[in-house]
């Protein structure tokens, strides 16, 4: 299972913001189930906004992974406030832009904006912001343990960052 | 030096905005887990935003040591709890 939301990282600046585009396509089923046809309305193809907050976590825990040398495993912990403006509809492109805004030994705390881009006319428009913490698991309070090897910046998230031309900094 | 009234507000603030929950619902008394619904990823969240509202600086075992021990056998914390932990870093 390919469980990547984001599509090239674009810009990566150490410990501050991390941007990422998402090109949203048809040829992903979930858009066929979100909103399929029905008696009632011709179907309604949409990313599930759920999957946008999703994309919006891997570019911002890239950028807090980063920061530790992606030595942590970065775990989405909570998403404080999600608000979406307009839908992500196929043919459209989503840029993520997240910000850290404090990390620590424990975790990180992100804010972040969703940009809708219409590649047709290069024209934007404010989609969303999200807020999200993330937790270092290996320091989780509750002292659960997990295993040794970073399962979390697997070689598809360090091939996203290879292919935007930030190999060095994905050691 | 800051206002005891002022501090318990702006950590009202943060405690709405981590928790969710209604500012009302926020009484000096209340503890964060059994009454408040805090889970233990909140209290990282809420240690940041308290940096934030207060431009102060906490570490993790610092707050555990000082607002949660008051918290007696649960560890759980009060509200006003918090509110004296941030009043002993911005006095």
């Amino acid at each position: 299972m390919r469980w990547i939301w984001i599509d090239r990282i674009v810009a990566l600046e150490a410990g501050r913001r991390c941007v990422a585009i998402k090109n949203i396509s048809l040829a992903e089923d979930v858009l066929h189930d979100h909103f399929a046809a029905d008696e009632s309305r011709v179907a309604v193809p949409v990313m599930p906004n759920t999957l946008v907050i999703e994309g919006m976590a891997q570019t911002a825990g890239i950028l807090v992974g980063h920061a530790r040398a992606f030595r942590e495993k970065v775990i989405l912990a909570k998403i404080g406030r999600a608000t979406f403006v307009s839908a992500a509809r196929p043919g459209y492109v989503l840029r993520y832009e997240a910000e850290l805004n404090r990390v620590d030994d424990h975790g990180a705390s992100t804010t972040g904006t969703v940009t809708l881009i219409d590649p047709a006319s290069g024209e934007t428009a404010p989609m969303g912001e999200v807020s999200l913490t993330f937790s270092h698991v290996d320091q989780n309070r509750a002292g659960l343990a997990f295993p040794e090897h970073n399962f979390v910046f697997t070689e598809q998230f360090m091939n996203l960052l290879r292919d935007g031309g930030f190999a060095q900094k994905a050691q | 030096m800051a206002n005891e009234d002022e501090v318990f507000e702006k950590v009202q603030d943060v405690l709405v905005e981590a928790l969710g929950v209604d500012k009302d619902e926020i009484n000096r008394d209340a503890r964060l887990v059994n009454d408040l619904g805090a889970e233990s990823i909140d209290f990282l969240d809420i240690i940041f935003q308290l940096e934030k509202a207060f431009s102060i600086k906490i570490e993790q075992k610092e707050f555990s040591q000082n607002a949660q021990s008051e918290g007696g056998e649960d560890s759980d914390v009060t509200v006003e709890a918090v509110v004296r932990f941030v009043m002993s870093k911005v006095a």
